[in-house]
């Protein structure tokens, strides 16, 4: 293998700026650095733990789309995973000589800013949404939205906004969309292929040059901590005051960020974020594009991985379940040793998964379902948007010629210690007509498959229960006796 | 440095589509501050950058109850950066200052840290580092160890007992009890909210700097005089010493009217340390480091005949308060006017629990109380039968029930029909359960609101510059509210100038004075003083040009002139026609100013210190012949999802009587605030306890839920009022308090509707749905 160059520095653009930073703590925010050691302070800070939208900022990358800007949480975003982007923040915006900037001036019109401290972190999710799409409709909006909070002004006026960006001014005029040709030569010029790793001791960071590298690293750094979107791992930091160096940055990696079909299988990379998944997903398995929408905001989806999903093993993680229930499979790799595993076998115990030191999940593979087979996942929450799930349910159903079951894969999240499949419940149907009758039967096997607990989401009567009308939904909407169960706007669930 | 200029001219003006002009009080312009917010320049109390500024980070009490037995702070202070540490032994000794009442506060020292801890987060020490990161590290090392009690964890915990009867709160006429019992229809429930959090999106804090015996204090506030009052008397320094800078405020809802405790050690270290410090709340700390809403109880007992006419009311409720703070929610407010009723009783117990003391959350005591009796009479209403909003009408108050006067303005008839019409009411099915669409039940509810018009006296300068230009500056702030916006109107209608050339200076309590942003008084307060003080400049500026031998009237001899779109001119058209400018000059004047101040005019200095720096002067508002509220009614349609137990809101139309609106845009922008938060308040708001450590749990945004934009349906709002002469100089009653009461029931009533479950227990959950 080529000899790897290291670089001591990180490399990237702010605003029209470029940065090079050689001291960084693995644990520096982008938030922070941008308030305090840059006096941006249009970004602004309200939890730092990725709710309520008032930092986000749009992070440009290279991707094989080109250059591509999303919007993202600076509070729980690290400095040390900015190598080769480009950071836009609010100061950025402008408009043509004279005038603010179309985003701003429809805000300002619209009134969709009382107190103001969300509203540049609204300003740049509808910019990151403008960029993409120059009339989006209520759904895109809704969905752009999804990771901002307000107190004071009830959205509508932003969502109102939002619509009328256009007749504001032509998005080519736009800075960005100006800098365009300018701003990707620079970001191609910083890419050297180099390793990137800083600082000493107690507090360094690595970046990885690409997959392989990053399997050597981790071999002889068994006790990093592996950093993909940082959506969980940024609240270890911010909220949980833990150490995480060495850092290993891997959201960006060459062979980490590929997905793929293959005989019916789709391979994701386990540095594919939930964005990036989308379209494919929600293309090839059309169940899963309504949950994806319903995963944190749209900053999240934009960092986070389905691949720290897995890895990170919680029981409420909500990609787990369904890909339980597709049967997918888990390959991991320790230096150039691959095993690939069913992905249910990973979850062991609570906070416990089938991973050794040195060890990192490579890829998911998930099996599109048949033409015949019927799939569906439910996910209830207090909140519809930007809520952790209380009890989440995924189904895969075979159904034989005659109408009995054929095969069946039920996997649930918050009902157990881990994303769990209910063997007992599966094993009751099968072979069985799958007649109402039968799924009233098979309910009685719940409380053999889960002893779910309470805490503030739900209570344990609540999801044992929930659990069981979930089933009874998937029967209800596959053998058509009512109106299929849509996640749209106005639904309840 | 810190004064913020408001200029109209860098926005857009905003659209006039009822006719009026945008720029005119009652027209629509656009938040003149919106531009400064939306490109992030506006800077927000705790953004200033000073020099040699220190960090400091708050350590809290991990027990509800007990006694500091130890605070070792040795490791915290070796730590590396750490300028001091601070715990009740070390910290400056303050004393106690007066309450927002003014009353004279016991002679006895003051710690912001604590020794007696009576609940969880308290503050017990803080640590002050060069920069932030290096205080928060050392804040993880200082040791605390604790003796610790029992503690009562809310009004649920076995050890909270009756509490304390508020005799001040009582309200009766007639026997309520006697015609309760001889009632032939009688309802009885008891209906709960829980502990609920302002939650502003931008978390408290603030900077504080010692120059000798004077401080600054860049802090988000809905109160500048009122709080450098507070930090006067705890420092003991003069009033006059005390500069508080507030120009921009993220959000208050109440929660940042007063001056804490950790204001109290930030201004503290700063002055031990002689170097500026900077203190601010983490996410988590914001929900111990003040009060929300206090977790209240209510039983509403309604005795009526069989046509739904109410003969009785008996209201019994209990809010808890803090173990040595004094909060009371008044339950009884609109208990008590709501409806008419010949025989009413409503008292008023305060429990005492380990938590923070309370405080105020928009429509603190109408809002609990609204949940109670607008719950109450739509069982009433399904009991004999009557159409929910029809029950409304036939026992509507003629008159103030309680105070038994005349309402100054009620359109609270007009809100019914005009919210019924539009919302489609007369189709709606009677019968619960009997609306439904594929998994979905459909409900629909509607409830009544109201809050009091709070008054006051105020204070604004008003200054015509040598340019034309005119200077507006008061004390007073703008939390988004929109003070920036409609004082700049009112002073633009009132001069004759043109909005644009209206420069608002707020947030500086070096301006003149003003009383709290709170209960929804500053705008009917302030248009009103600049109102005053603009006309009083407007005279200087007239009787200048009338009777200055200079000036281009002179020879005129008129006895009046014409002020209007920046220009002077004589009534008829027939004399010469200057600019305010070129009049000024000609006069060898550089400046006209005016101090409007509408206290009455015997008022003593002192008479003015106690009415901007505490609460004791606001006018009641049934002062005189008239009873003064503002008032709303809510139709709202949920759509419930029985498996599930989920609620979804799905359409709001809600009427308004604010009386006059200075400017509707930002009215509608606060009515519909008001009413999401009603939405998240029953759905989704609640402080959920650990009962074993006394603690709360969700204190942060990912679990204490507040609505997202996916929440919120399409709203609808309709203004039905008009302009109401006892209220306030301009006409305009209370905007920002009055939307979100009566959301609440109004939804719990819409689910009951669609599910045929009453839910007396806010948040309406998942779990108690199915
Ligand atoms: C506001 C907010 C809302 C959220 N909402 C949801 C939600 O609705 N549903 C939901 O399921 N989750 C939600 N999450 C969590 C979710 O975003 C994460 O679980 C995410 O998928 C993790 O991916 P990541 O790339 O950000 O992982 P990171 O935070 O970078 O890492 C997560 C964990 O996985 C490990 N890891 C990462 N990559 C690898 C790898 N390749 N090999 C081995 N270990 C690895 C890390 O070391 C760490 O332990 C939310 C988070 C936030 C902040
Ligand atoms: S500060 Fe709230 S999401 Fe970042
Ligand atoms: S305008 Fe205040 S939080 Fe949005």
């Amino acid at each position: 293998m080529a000899k790897i160059k290291i670089r001591n520095e990180i490399h990237f653009i702010l605003n029209g700026r470029d940065v090079v930073l050689s001291s960084v703590a693995p644990d520096a925010t982008l938030l922070d650095w941008l308030r305090l050691d840059r006096s941006l302070r249009g970004t602004k800070e309200g939890c730092a733990e990725g709710d309520c939208g008032a930092c986000t900022v749009l992070v440009g990358k290279l991707s094989a789309a080109g250059l591509v800007y999303e919007s993202v949480n600076a509070c729980i975003r690290f400095l040390g995973s900015l190598d080769g982007a480009h950071v836009v923040t609010v100061e950025h915006l402008r408009g043509q000589p004279g005038q603010l900037h179309p985003v701003q001036q429809a805000m300002v019109d619209f009134h969709g800013s009382q107190c103001g401290f969300c509203t540049p972190g609204f300003v740049m999710s509808l910019y990151g949404l403008w960029m993409r799409s120059l009339e989006p409709s209520d759904a895109a909006i809704e969905k752009a939205l999804q990771g901002n909070l307000c107190r004071c002004t009830g959205y509508e006026a932003i969502v109102r906004a939002a619509h009328a960006i256009s007749s504001y001014g032509k998005a080519a005029k736009d800075p960005l969309a100006a800098e365009r040709k300018a701003i990707t030569a620079r970001l191609e010029a910083l890419r050297d292929g180099a390793r990137v790793e800083i600082g000493s001791a107690e507090a360094r960071l690595i970046v990885p040059a690409n997959v392989d590298d990053f399997a050597n690293v981790l071999e002889q750094e068994p006790g990093a901590t592996i950093v993909a979107g940082s959506t969980d791992v940024g609240l270890w930091v911010t909220k949980h005051m833990r150490d995480i160096s060495p850092a290993v940055f891997i959201g960006n990696l060459d062979g980490l960020c590929t997905i793929a079909e293959d005989k019916g299988v789709i391979s994701i990379g386990a540095g594919v974020t939930y964005t990036e998944a989308f379209s494919t997903l929600s293309k090839r398995i059309p169940a899963l594009g309504p949950l994806f929408d319903r995963i944190g905001g749209e900053q999240v989806r934009n960092m986070g991985t389905i691949g720290g999903n897995i890895a990170n093993g919680s029981p409420i993680g909500d990609t787990p379940p369904p890909l339980i229930a597709l049967g997918a499979r888990l390959t991991l790799r320790k230096g150039k040793k691959r095993r690939t595993i069913p992905l249910e076998t990973f979850f062991i115990a609570y906070g416990k998964q089938d991973r050794q030191p040195g060890e990192f999940v490579e890829a998911v593979h998930v099996p599109v379902p048949a033409k015949g087979e019927k799939f569906a996942v439910y996910k209830i929450t207090k909140r519809r948007d930007e809520d952790i799930t209380a009890a989440l349910g995924a189904f895969l159903l075979t159904l034989a010629k005659d109408g009995t079951v054929a095969d069946v894969r039920i996997a649930y999240g918050g009902m157990a210690a881990t994303p769990k499949r209910a063997s007992f419940v599966e094993r009751a149907l099968l072979g069985k007509p799958w007649t109402e009758e039968t799924v009233e039967t098979a309910m009685a096997q719940y409380a053999r498959d889960f002893t779910p607990l309470t805490d503030m989401r739900a209570s344990a009567e609540y999801r044992a229960l929930a659990a069981k009308n979930l089933l009874l939904r998937f029967f209800v909407e596959t053998s058509g006796t009512r109106a299929p169960f849509q996640v749209s706007r106005n639904e309840a669930a | 440095m810190t004064v913020h200029n408001i200029r109209v001219g860098e926005s857009k003006r905003g659209d006039a589509s009822d006719g009026t002009l945008a720029e005119a009080v009652g027209g629509r312009l656009s938040r003149v501050d919106g531009p400064a917010k939306i490109t992030g320049a506006a800077k927000y109390a705790v953004e200033q950058q000073l020099e040699g500024l220190a960090y400091a980070v708050l350590v809290e009490s991990t027990i509800a109850s007990g006694k500091v037995r130890a605070i070792d702070t040795a490791s915290a202070e070796a730590s590396p950066g750490v300028l001091r540490v601070l715990t009740p032994d070390t910290i400056i000794s303050l004393r106690t200052a007066s309450d927002w009442l003014g009353t004279t506060p016991p002679d006895k020292p003051y710690c912001p840290l604590a020794r007696d801890i009576t609940f969880s987060g308290q503050h017990v020490a803080a640590v002050v580092a060069e920069t932030f990161e290096q205080a928060v590290a050392a804040a993880a090392l200082v040791n605390v160890s604790y003796d610790e009690t029992p503690s009562i964890v809310d009004l649920s915990d076995g050890k909270a007992g009756d509490g304390i009867a508020i005799d001040a709160m009582t309200k009766e006429w007639g026997d309520a009890p006697a015609a309760f019992a001889a009632a032939p229809v009688r309802i009885c429930a008891a209906y709960n909210t829980p502990r609920e959090y302002q939650a502003p999106m931008e978390p408290h804090g603030l900077i504080a700097r010692w120059e000798g015996d004077r401080l600054t204090v860049w802090e988000p506030s809905q109160w500048l005089d009122g709080m450098a009052r507070t930090y006067a008397e705890w420092f003991e320094v003069p009033f006059e010493n005390v500069r508080l800078v507030s120009p921009y405020i993220g959000g208050g809802f109440g929660s940042k009217a007063l001056a804490l405790s950790h204001g109290a050690v930030a201004a503290s270290a700063a002055k031990m340390i002689g170097r500026p410090v900077k203190l601010v709340m983490t996410r988590p700390q914001t929900f111990t480091g003040y009060g929300g809403r206090a977790a209240t109880r209510q039983t509403v007992t309604i005795g009526a005949d069989r046509d739904g006419v109410i003969q009785s009311i008996v209201h019994r409720g209990v809010n808890e308060t803090s173990i040595d703070g004094m909060w009371v929610e008044p339950l009884g407010s609109v208990t008590s006017i709501m409806y008419a009723t010949p025989n009413f009783s409503s008292k008023q117990n305060v429990v005492r629990v380990n938590s923070v003391v309370p405080g105020a959350m928009r429509a603190p005591g109408e809002n609990p109380s609204a949940f109670g009796i607008e719950s109450a009479i739509d069982e009433l209403a399904y009991e004999v039968g009557i159409d929910p909003l029809e029950i409304r009408l036939r026992n509507y108050a003629e008159q103030d029930p309680h105070a038994k006067k005349a309402w100054s303005t009620r359109q609270l008839r007009e809100a019914f029909a005009a919210g019924a019409e539009r919302f489609g009411w007369s189709r709606r099915s009677p019968k619960p359960r009997s609306m439904r669409d594929g998994n979905q039940l459909i409900g629909w509810g509607v409830a009544a609101g109201t809050y009091p018009v709070r008054r006051a006296y105020g204070e604004a300068v008003v200054r015509i510059l040598a340019d034309g230009s005119v200077e507006v500056e008061s004390s007073s702030i703008d939390m988004g509210q929109g003070t920036y916006t409609i004082l700049a109107q009112t002073a633009a209608e009132t001069l004759g100038v043109p909005a644009d050339d209206v420069v608002v200076k707020l947030g500086d309590s070096r301006f003149a004075r003003a009383g709290v942003s709170g209960g929804s008084r500053l705008a009917g307060v302030m248009t009103g003083a600049v109102h005053k003080a603009a006309t009083s400049a407007l005279d200087q500026l007239v009787g200048l040009a009338i009777s200055d031998p200079r000036s281009p009237f002179h020879a005129l001899q008129a006895n009046t002139l014409v002020v209007a779109n920046g220009r002077i001119g004589s009534p008829r058209g027939d004399g010469p026609d200057v600019s305010i400018a070129e009049l000024l000059k000609s006069v060898g004047r550089d400046r006209i100013e005016a101090t409007g101040d509408t206290m009455p005019a015997n008022s003593t200095a002192e008479d003015r210190y106690k009415n901007y720096t505490t609460i004791a002067m606001a006018l009641p508002h049934t002062e005189g012949d008239y009873s003064r509220y503002s008032w709303c009614a809510h139709f709202i349609e949920v759509r419930v999802d029985e498996d599930f137990g989920t609620v979804r809101v799905s359409r709001v139309v809600s009427a308004l009587d604010s009386g006059r609106l200075y400017n509707p845009k930002l009215a509608e922008s606060q009515w519909k605030g008001g009413i999401i938060m009603g939405i998240g308040q029953a759905l989704l708001e609640e402080g959920i306890m650990d009962r074993r450590h006394g603690r709360i749990v969700n204190n942060n945004l990912a679990d204490y839920l507040v609505p997202t934009n996916a929440d919120i349906p399409d709203i609808e709002v309709i203004s039905v009022g008009i302009p109401d002469p006892h209220s306030s100089a301009l006409g305009g009653k209370g905007v920002g308090e009055l939307g979100i009461v009566g959301v609440a029931p109004a939804i719990a009533n819409a689910v009951f509707h669609a599910t045929g479950k009453r839910v007396r227990d806010l948040p309406i959950t998942l779990e108690k749905l199915i």
